[in-house]
């Protein structure tokens, strides 16, 4: 994972797209939302709600 | 040397500008529209509706007043599964100066609430001893416990509720850090996410994005029921977490840490905090989870049953010693199952071995593979906390160890709970009061031990009645039939014991009396007309007594201090239904229904207003809106194949009606609506042939084997009615319409004879009406007549 970084970076600097950064972070920020979201959890409750 | 116009070299620069400015152009777009585009796409949903606020606390329209938010735990466990806070209205700060109330903030889980009626529970006994015990000052203790919540939303709760300026925070979580949202009990993979994870999905659900994403992947319930629909607790079933599950430590790490943020919001606010450790059901409860020796081919599971077979004798001869000894040998050999070290506890009970006792009992906690109970390691975590903060304001309330029921010797069993976890009305006030003593002490005017007002004082502030306890021992014996409790080693006693109560209950309540209950309720709300809890218990008996103008007027006051008490919206359609006032009850159950639309009573309720006031269109609609997230639903499927048989749709209500029949093959509901239209449109065999299929679902129910008779005596079956009419009977000796029916059925047979003791039954059983003794003279005069036998 952390080589894959890497190798982004380089490519980054190499072609100097800095511009695809934004890009890159809502992408990663909306993959992040989706996994942290879809852990969705099961719940007790034992009693009707009054 | 200046470029000669015209050149290449001018032309070259001058061709270069446009290139430039459209790469500008592409990186700003490239870096501004991605963002554009998030933030669009999070103002469209919050302009069309899709968001909503996460804070616990909401403002109650421009009254300057708050109120709890019903969505505030559909960012825990999604909006169709998540419960409500139970909070009234509270002004936002606490006022200063001699007037000012003293006001305590409850925060926890179910337990703390108060399940299964929160109307009793912890915080409602320590607004009554506080009230008491501090006659100058009015005290306001707010409960912002939600059930199946835990440490994760109780810290989002304590960070929101700080602007309260409470003078005392109440803290008793603990029990769902395992189950509740993101514990290992309650992930698919067993493993909670780490503790950032955790948080930033919570941050993330703060927007609309968020919310959007994980409203689409949440789990789904078929709604909000006031009956008990759900049944979730079969996956905790298959997801057992044995005491060594890798994950049991980084849930204590993690409740330590939210432990410690909500104590520093509480600090933060200038309250006092209050660190309750978490008392559960030692001594009544066997584990709900075993991790038992399964090989029985193997020598050494063969001798651990062996032990646990002499434990057993040992136990029924009343040989308390041998039992020791046989269920000692019998850990020795299986020190992981839990059901094992309960029964060695317990024999450690009988023999009066207190102290080692408790400590397996504690040791059987802990090793119940379903972790429906706070263990020691969670206790611990909260004892190491308070110690860690050493402030002079935070204060450990040790229920764990201090929490005592009748024989102080005795481990705290079901004199205290209802169940696991959730306290009896006694138990809440002995939890009440640890932390009533704590509070008082902390003011600086300690109580000695009769200053306290006793049990049955707290229960008379607080509406406790006959009535009160028959419908909440009716739900712990509907609890103890449903798995796991069903399945646990004691469900014969247990289910007994509940049943005793229930009797009890019942009997109480027919000597007290409705009238007498509800006089005993309106003094008491009269003593207290700001106290909506306590009018919400007269509401219950008003309705009981169908008293609907009066309730409705009750319930009404409820809501005026609980606007967001989506229940008391629901009642007050009831009460209103049935009052004749069907426009102000479609308002009523809208009302409901704006707070929580997929609440499934208000829905039906609301359908069969619509259906009441000649708008069948509506209330198809709105079950139709039911059965779109439950399918399966009895009620909403009956009701729309009802309307439908009313809008001369025949064919289609019982198609739909015997799709209900289908899909709830245990229910006898729809085989009984279905056979009523059936015998309505004079089809008597077909209806005598439903209630037989109504009658194998449920053998022992005598009213559906007298119906069974009626038909078939309509259907010209006399001798088959006869039978179905006497089997209803033998089920029902005091049956008063089966003797008449019986009589009727063998006078039609010209059996006079065999009739007249039947209509003399009947007679009896109702000596005021004059039908038996009509046709008890006919019978008679048939048989001086000479006709029949």
């Amino acid at each position: 994972m952390w080589e894959l970084v890497q190798e982004f970076a380089r490519f980054l600097r190499r072609e100097k797209k800095w511009w695809l950064l934004p890009l890159v972070a809502v992408l990663l920020l909306l993959g992040a939302i989706i996994v942290v979201s879809s852990s969705a959890a099961v719940s007790s409750f034992l009693y009707p709600f009054l | 040397m200046q470029p000669v116009p015209g050149t290449p070299l001018e032309n070259t620069a001058d061709s270069a500008k446009p290139g430039q400015l459209r790469r500008i152009g592409f990186r700003l777009a490239a870096i501004l529209l991605p963002l554009a585009i998030v933030f669009a796409l999070e103002w469209g949903l919050r302009l069309s509706g899709r968001y909503q606020s996460t804070s616990f606390w909401i403002p109650h329209g421009d009254s300057g007043t708050w109120m709890p938010n019903p969505a505030f735990a559909a960012r825990f466990v999604g909006p169709s599964m998540a419960r409500m806070p139970r909070s009234g209205l509270v002004q936002p700060a606490n006022s200063t100066g001699p007037d000012s109330p003293l006001r305590i903030l409850v925060f926890g889980e179910s337990a703390a609430l108060g399940d299964p009626e929160p109307a009793f529970g912890m915080p409602r006994f320590l607004q009554a001893l506080l009230e008491a015990r501090l006659p100058g000052r009015r005290v306001e203790v707010l409960n912002t416990a939600v059930t199946a919540l835990n440490s994760h939303a109780i810290r989002e709760a304590a960070r929101d509720s700080r602007d309260l300026k409470a003078d005392f925070w109440v803290l008793y979580p603990g029990n769902n850090e395992v189950i509740g949202p993101f514990g290992p009990a309650s992930m698919p993979s067993g493993a909670p996410p780490s503790l950032a994870a955790i948080r930033f999905g919570l941050a993330a659900r703060q927007s609309a994005l968020g919310q959007w994403i994980a409203n689409r992947q949440a789990a789904s319930a078929s709604g909000l029921s006031l009956t008990q629909r759900w049944t979730g607790l079969d996956q905790f079933l298959e997801r057992p977490i044995p005491a060594t599950h890798p994950a049991l430590p980084a849930v204590r790490d993690t409740f330590a840490t939210n432990l410690r943020d909500i104590i520093q919001y509480g600090l933060a606010s200038g309250a006092q905090v209050l660190v309750g450790t978490m008392a559960v059901n030692l001594a009544d409860f066997p584990p709900l989870g075993s991790d038992s020796p399964r090989d029985t081919n193997s020598p050494a599971t063969r001798s651990w049953m062996a032990a646990v077979e002499a434990g057993r004798s040992a136990d029924a001869r009343g040989d308390f010693a041998a039992a020791v000894s046989a269920w000692t040998n019998a850990v020795a050999q299986a020190p992981a199952d839990a059901e094992t070290r309960y029964r060695l506890g317990l024999a450690r009970l009988n023999a009066g071995e207190f102290k080692e006792a408790r400590r397996d009992l504690e040791l059987a906690r802990d090793l119940d593979t379903l972790r429906f109970r706070a263990d020691s390691g969670i206790n611990q975590a909260t004892r190491d906390v308070v110690a860690a903060l050493g402030s002079p304001r935070v204060a450990l309330v040790d229920a764990d160890r201090s929490l005592k029921g009748t024989d102080p010797d005795r481990p705290p069993g079901a004199d205290l709970f209802f169940e696991h976890v959730h306290l009896r009305p006694e138990g809440n006030y002995e939890l009440a009061r640890l932390f009533a003593e704590s509070i008082v002490n902390s003011l600086g005017s300690p109580a000695g031990p009769n200053a306290w007002l006793s049990y049955e004082d707290c229960l008379d502030r607080l509406g406790w009645t006959p009535f009160a306890a028959a419908r909440v021992w009716g739900q712990i014996r509907t609890l103890a039939q449903r798995p796991p409790f069903s399945r646990q080693s004691h469900a014969a006693l247990r289910d007994q014991y509940v049943e005793d109560r229930v009797a009890d209950a019942t009997r109480d309540a027919r000597t007290l009396g409705l009238t007498a209950a509800v006089t005993r309720l309106k003094s008491a709300v009269g003593e207290h007309p700001e106290d909506w809890e306590l009018r919400e218990q007269l509401v219950r008996l008003l309705q009981l007594g169908r008293q609907w103008t009066n309730a409705v007027a009750e319930e009404r006051e409820v809501l005026r201090r609980a606007p967001g008490h989506v229940v008391g919206w629901f009642e007050l359609g009831e009460s209103l239904a049935q009052a004749g006032q069907r426009d102000a009850a479609v308002e009523a159950y809208q009302r409901a229904l704006a707070i929580r639309p997929d609440f499934i009573e208000a829905r039906l309720g609301l359908a069969q207003v619509y259906s009441d006031s000649g708008r069948p269109t509506e209330a198809l609609a709105t079950l139709d809106g039911i059965l779109n997230d439950a399918p399966q639903d009895l009620y909403a499927r009956v009701n729309r194949g009802m309307i439908l048989i009313g809008m001369k749709r025949s064919d289609a209500g019982i198609e739909e009606l015997q799709r209900a029949a289908r899909d709830n093959p245990a229910s006898t509901l729809p085989l009984v609506r279905l056979a009523e239209v059936y015998s309505a449109q004079n089809s008597h065999a077909a209806a005598a042939s439903v209630y037989a299929e109504a009658v194998a679902r449920e053998p022992a129910n005598p009213s559906l084997r007298h119906r069974m008779g009626i038909e078939r005596s309509k259907a010209g079956q006399p001798a088959a009615a006869e039978a179905a009419l006497r089997e209803a009977l033998q089920l029902a000796p005091d049956f008063y319409l089966g003797h008449l029916d019986l009589g009727v059925a063998l006078a039609q047979q010209s059996r006079f004879s065999e009739a007249v003791p039947e209509f003399e039954a009947a007679q009896r059983l109702q000596p005021t009406n004059s039908l038996p003794r009509q046709y008890l003279d006919l019978a008679r005069k048939k048989l001086q007549e000479g006709g029949g036998n």
